[in-house]
């Protein structure tokens, strides 16, 4: 059985039983009604808080049963107030009482019955049988009620009047009643339901239970409002900080079959020559037939430094050493990191958020994408950061922006990650093997063709070659302008390299936020003529200026029904200046 | 009872009105010359009372471009004055309607709720939507620190270039 809890609006305090600062006839707002077992315990703590909005109604009980201590009921009235999002210091507690002499006459045998007329499957038949000094609530043999006298008040001619919640097990609900006897003539019959505080149908028990507010609050574990504060992490959670993710740790390179350089531009110049080369040799003839284009991946350009090795190495393709040096490029994978900046606010309003201030950043190779304003503007006192860097990917010259949002620059996390391509390709022609020998061999002819045919050419190409009398030197020029030729003319083009993006390089090389707030029209002294919201709890008293209520209770004001609706129109509707 | 009335400096929404009660120096000496006493003779509705006043003599004449508000003690209401009718020479016929603010603030103003909207505690977060903004935003541009500056060839290719 978990500590109950109701919540009164507006309660008449009939009797006090020496409650303090509290008169018989007071209306007192926002009651809340502890029916527990840990009630004892509740009252004792809370009587130390010494608050004068603090009352008792009735004696407070032993509901843990005879010899039980406050030690043993360990709950206290911070974490009673805490499991039901109770504000301990705004609440006005009733402690529930199941120990005085009204509970105990209630409880007497006949009354017990009478209330099973009614409720024959509520009361615990052995309710009865305890005495004043034990609980009256009982759950057993399945039965789906518990009974509790919350109080008693004393009525002129000789009546009282005991306070009962009912707990439905089932439906897990809650009725308060009140009864009224006559102390005079205790007769069960006599017992008449005289009140019930929610149930406006007097003569009758009510048929449908009042929901308890339990929870009493919906949001029990939320700050309250606050200006210029409130809830600032609902639920307490503690999420996990994304880190940028770290590069790969498997790439093409460290399998062997591919590599890369970061040549200058003298270097590609020189490789080319040699890629190209006008000299002929059996080293020229074994360089064409082993097709070196065949061997290029991709030549990029990036916007970065590759990382390289300490040693430069010659470009080798395939089996073929290029003789040109060039800086080998160390790792597929390199980062680049742009820097952080901070998200200025502005009006430290709602105005710096969504739909309002719109955030947009400019990537560089990917272009142009839209952030959510609210997960990266800063606000008073709580600054936001956001960290771009790119992880690029030197083989194929993908890139992916990874963007950071953080409340400074070392406890970032990640929110947003955009892909492209950093790379600008320069296109490498290469025909395929069949074109090319068939196009050399009609050039060069029979003589060129006896050597070809040696080393490459099939059977069937051979039948013309009767082997005529061509010297080298005059093979070595036809052929090498032959190659010119068709690397201009190739009739299959194959472009190496992944996806290529020159446009960004046409673009700008940074990253920048753009900003679109908007312009506040703001009149001189609007707080005063219209206030701002505030969406808070307030007392009337403790307020200054323009007010305008949600709503308010007007409990204690004896006006006149008009005067109360004209009174309400003003508080909630117009507004008035306090 | 006794009708005392008033000057009102404040505006209907002021709850606690700024009051000036009627005084004239008369004989050198300063006499209130607010403060009526009145016998209700008729039924009159406690929230839009209807006075028929006399002036007591013509030196306390009433003067109606500063008198708009009067207090019923007996009743503890303080009232706008809504009408003056003009019976005759010096009797006046008096319409109020109550201030519930003025009258009632004692009782109301330990009364709590949700404040929606107030002059001094807010929270700037929420939006009402009664905030106005201007058609033509501003748009401010920030640059990250660092950009691309560089560029620079890479050569890829396969095979690791063993010579046979």
């Amino acid at each position: 059985m978990s500590t109950l809890l109701l919540k009164y609006d507006n309660v008449q305090l009939v009797w006090t039983g020496g409650g303090v600062n509290h008169n018989e006839g007071d209306l007192i707002p926002n009651v809340y009604v502890m029916a527990s077992d840990k009630a004892e315990a509740a009252y004792q703590t809370y009587k130390n808080y010494n608050q004068s909005n603090v009352l008792q109604v009735g004696t407070w009980a032993r509901d843990g049963g005879a010899g039980t201590t406050t030690a043993t009921l360990n709950a206290t009235w911070n974490t009673v107030c805490s499991a039901f999002g109770i504000n301990q210091k705004k609440a006005s507690i009733i402690a529930t009482s199941t120990y005085g002499n009204a509970p105990t006459e209630a409880m007497k045998d006949d009354f017990i019955i009478n209330l099973m007329k009614y409720y024959p499957r509520t009361i615990n038949r052995l309710a009865n049988t305890m005495t004043s000094s034990q609980t009256y609530y009982q759950r057993r043999n399945n039965t789906n009620y518990g009974l509790f006298a919350s109080g008693y008040a004393t009525l002129s001619n000789f009546r009282r009047q005991v306070f009962f919640v009912i707990f439905d097990l089932i439906t897990q609900k809650w009725y308060t009643v009140s009864w009224v006897y006559r102390t005079d003539s205790f007769n069960a019959d006599k017992v008449w339901l005289e009140t019930s505080r929610y149930d406006s149908s007097a003569s009758t028990f009510p048929t449908s239970g009042i929901p308890l507010i339990n929870p009493s609050n919906p949001y029990p574990d939320i700050d309250d409002s606050q200006p210029e504060g409130g809830e600032t992490n609902p639920g307490g959670f503690t999420g996990n900080t994304i880190p940028e993710p770290s590069l790969p740790t498997i790439s093409a390179l460290g399998t062997g079959l591919v590599k890369l350089y970061n040549p200058t531009a003298s270097q590609l110049s020189s490789f080319g020559q040699w890629l190209w080369g006008s000299g002929f040799s059996l080293d020229s003839l074994k360089r064409i037939f082993s097709d070196p284009m065949d061997m290029i991946i991709g030549l990029n350009i990036f916007p970065i430094s590759p990382p390289t090795a300490t040693t430069p190495d010659s470009i080798k393709l395939g089996n073929l050493d290029s003789e040109v040096n060039s800086k080998v490029v160390s790792a597929q994978y390199t980062t680049f990191d742009m820097g952080s900046i901070g998200v200025p606010y502005a009006y430290g309003s709602y105005l710096d958020f969504a739909p309002y201030t719109k955030v947009q950043i400019f990537l560089p190779f990917i272009g142009m994408k839209t952030l959510n304003t609210d997960e990266v503007m800063s606000k008073p006192g709580s600054p936001k950061y956001i960290h771009v860097s790119y992880s690029i990917d030197l083989l194929s010259g993908a890139c992916v922006a990874h963007i950071s949002v953080g409340p400074d620059t070392s406890h970032l996390s990640l929110m947003y990650e955009f892909g492209g391509s950093c790379s600008a390709q320069i296109p490498l022609t290469a025909r395929d093997m069949t074109s090319l020998v068939s196009s050399i061999a009609g050039l060069v002819g029979i003589g060129a063709g006896a050597v070809l045919g040696t080393v490459m050419m099939p059977a069937s190409a051979m039948t013309g070659f009767a082997g005529g009398a061509v010297s080298a030197s005059m093979l070595g020029s036809v052929a090498a302008g032959g190659a010119k030729q068709v690397i201009g003319s190739k009739p299959t083009v194959e472009h190496s390299g992944g996806i290529g993006s020159s446009s960004g390089f046409l673009s700008s090389q940074e990253a920048y936020l753009i900003i679109e707030r908007p312009r506040i029209c703001h009149p001189e002294n609007q707080e005063h003529f219209t206030g701002y919201p505030g969406f808070l709890y307030g007392v009337v008293s403790q307020l200054e200026g323009f007010t305008k209520f949600v709503n308010i209770e007007l409990n204690n004001v004896l006006a006149e029904e008009e005067e109360l609706e004209e009174l309400e129109d003003w508080l909630v509707n117009r507004g008035v200046r306090l | 009872m006794n009708i005392i009335f008033y000057w009102n400096k404040s505006s209907k929404e002021e709850v606690k009105k700024d009051i000036e009660q009627l005084h004239a120096i008369i004989d050198g000496v300063d006499t209130d010359i607010g403060t009526y006493p009145g016998t209700l003779r008729d039924q009159c509705s406690i929230i839009d009372p209807v006075f028929m006043i006399e002036s007591l003599d013509a030196d306390t004449e009433f003067t109606w471009d500063i008198i708009n508000y009067f207090y019923v003690e007996q009743w503890s209401r303080y009232y706008y004055i809504t009408e003056v009718v003009v019976v005759r020479k010096g009797l006046y016929e008096i319409h109020g309607h109550v201030d519930v603010l003025m009258s009632w603030y004692h009782s109301f103003k330990n009364c709590a709720g949700i404040v929606q909207n107030n002059e001094n505690l807010w929270n700037m977060y929420l939006d009402d939507g009664t905030c106005k903004v201007y058609q033509d935003g501003i748009i401010v541009e920030y640059a990250f620190p660092s950009g691309f500056t560089t560029q620079e060839f890479v050569l890829a290719v396969s095979g690791t270039g063993v010579i046979t």
